[in-house]
């Protein structure tokens, strides 16, 4: 299972040492230094191919027609129509595959015997590429939005899954002993100590996913559907709008690292774990 | 009298190769604190969760209150080595997880307060057992396990992970809230002293599998001081029993060769 830090960007022992005036400082200085460095590289990349008399035709890429295009399509209030139908997307998704993972990474961290029994199914199955399922869904659901989804939750299920069951085998196992004891029924098992106990791994989980359901968003939009930021990126393609898909693939990003920035929120909110 | 807890030929074994407990009977009045002391993997812990239900045994019959045990229940509350709190709760919610699994959740207010100052940890309520020293992490354990108000309270070396002096004040302590609530306890160790403290009566485990071959009774009026010439009697006495049977007690059901 991949790591992911949810260590606080910037902070450590030594900013904590610092006067507090200059924490804050401190603690911007390295997240902006990083995002010069992707604007210069962006900006030396479309300079060059500004430059280029055979790839000058592709100049809009470059920050500032990206930019300038990303503040008119949000004022005009044209990209959020898109960005609404592919979160709308998005959610269904990871909510399928939240409700599917949650349940099944339990029942693989509680009973060695499904572990067993579904490892290498599931191992064989979470190395099919989602993508490669598009034209089984195109085929199986009688909407594009719902094959749309279906490709979303087939990537997105493993993350979840996987990083259920490894936060329930890292329990104390006396947890659930001392609750039987106590006269705690499945149900309160579940919600009082389960599902507290492993919030934190499920969270992360949700991470994961959320990140590959993104990458998977934008191919599975250049399906037959005429809404979402994949098709929105396509349809600028096909009408020479570099300025747009640029500005497009930058509200992606955006909007991607928001969301992934609320995971991190809640995971912080449940997470118990010493470490953190 | 008739016994709070009822005994009768326990036997007990792990798979075909290793049996722990044989032909163990003895019973525990009502508001009587007995210690089992024994060495350790010698099956005192196997021998609480058989009492506790967590384990059917091999052979023989449990009874609690009259009843014969075959689940864990609210009834008869074990307290492991570890405290094992949920440590993504506060010291009011551990000690109320319990109140609130038996449907008291709304009224479990002023138990938990009443709790809380038994163990004298008022002022930590709202703290994150995670940050509590390894001594009162095993208060709020104490204060979880009678909270339920157990008939029966099962404890499972739990000084065992402490620093020698919280040791011998839980110790004490324990044994004079288990007086005071006419509660009825059997605390597993292989510290003899930790059993003399405690106990008013020590069974002596011993063996391969373990049976118990003596007891002795703890006659100490108040506080219990280590270093009275009757509490080191007893400690004598005991140590000599345990010796001197664990040294006669060959092992008799040991699997040929695994």
């Amino acid at each position: 299972m991949t790591e992911i830090t949810i260590a606080r960007a910037g902070s450590s022992d030594r900013d904590a040492r610092l006067p507090r005036r200059w924490r804050l400082p401190v603690t911007l200085l390295y997240p902006l230094i990083g995002i010069g460095v992707l604007l210069g590289v962006w900006w030396v990349g479309g300079a060059i191919v500004a430059a280029d008399p055979d790839t000058v035709a592709f100049s809009d890429f470059a920050p500032a027609p990206a930019i300038a295009a990303l503040v008119h399509l949000a004022v005009s209030g044209k990209i959020w129509p898109q960005a609404f139908a592919s979160l709308s997307r998005i959610g269904q998704g990871l909510a399928i595959a939240t409700l599917i993972g949650v349940p099944v990474g339990i029942a693989i961290g509680r009973s060695r015997a499904f572990q067993r029994m579904t490892h290498v199914p599931f191992q064989f199955l979470r190395m099919i590429s989602p993508l490669a399922w598009m034209p089984i869904a195109v085929m199986a659901f009688a909407t594009w939005d719902g094959a749309i989804i279906f490709l979303i939750a087939a990537a997105a299920v493993w993350p979840v899954t996987f990083a259920t069951a490894n936060g329930l085998r890292k329990l104390h196992p006396n947890w659930h002993k001392v609750a039987r004891n106590l006269g705690a029924g499945p149900a309160r098992m579940l919600w009082r100590i389960t599902l507290p106990a492993v919030a934190q791994d499920i969270l992360t989980g949700v991470r994961l996913a959320l990140g590959v359901a993104w990458i998977i968003l934008v191919p599975a939009e250049y399906l037959g559907v005429t809404s979402g930021l994949g098709y929105a990126i396509n349809d600028a393609r096909d009408t020479l709008r570099y300025d747009n898909l640029a500005a497009i693939v930058l509200f992606i990003g955006l909007l991607g690292f928001a969301m992934d920035s609320c995971c991190l929120a809640l995971i912080r909110r449940y997470a118990w774990h010493p470490e953190n | 009298m008739l016994h709070i807890i009822k005994v009768e030929g326990l036997a007990h074994h792990y798979g075909r190769a290793r049996s722990v407990l044989e032909s163990v009977t003895f019973g525990v009045d009502k508001g009587e604190i007995v210690a089992v002391v024994g060495r350790s993997g010698g099956g005192k812990s196997t021998l609480l969760q058989l009492i506790a239900g967590f384990v059917r045994p091999a052979a023989g019959r449990i009874f609690v209150g009259g009843k014969p045990v075959v689940a864990p229940t609210r009834a008869c509350i074990l307290m492991f080595q570890e405290p094992s709190l949920y440590p993504w709760m506060n010291v009011a919610q551990n000690i109320a997880i319990g109140l609130d699994f038996a449907g008291l959740g709304r009224g479990a207010k002023p138990r938990v307060a009443e709790l809380l100052k038994l163990v004298q940890l008022e002022e930590s309520a709202d703290t994150n057992v995670q940050r509590l020293s390894g001594g009162q992490q095993q208060r709020v354990a104490f204060a979880r396990a009678l909270a339920p108000q157990p008939e029966v309270l099962l404890l499972d070396e739990p000084f065992s992970g402490l620093d020698p002096l919280t040791r011998v004040d839980l110790q004490r302590e324990v044994r004079e809230i288990a007086r005071r609530l006419g509660l009825t306890v059997v605390i597993v160790s292989h510290d003899f002293d930790e059993a003399v403290t405690l106990a008013d009566r020590v069974l002596v485990l011993a063996g391969r599998p373990g049976r118990i071959v003596g007891e002795v009774a703890v006659a100490i009026d108040g506080v219990r001081n280590r270093d009275t010439m009757e509490f080191r009697r007893i400690r004598a006495r005991l140590a000599d029993l345990f010796h001197t049977a664990d040294r006669s007690l060959a092992p008799t059901t040991y699997a040929a060769a695994i």
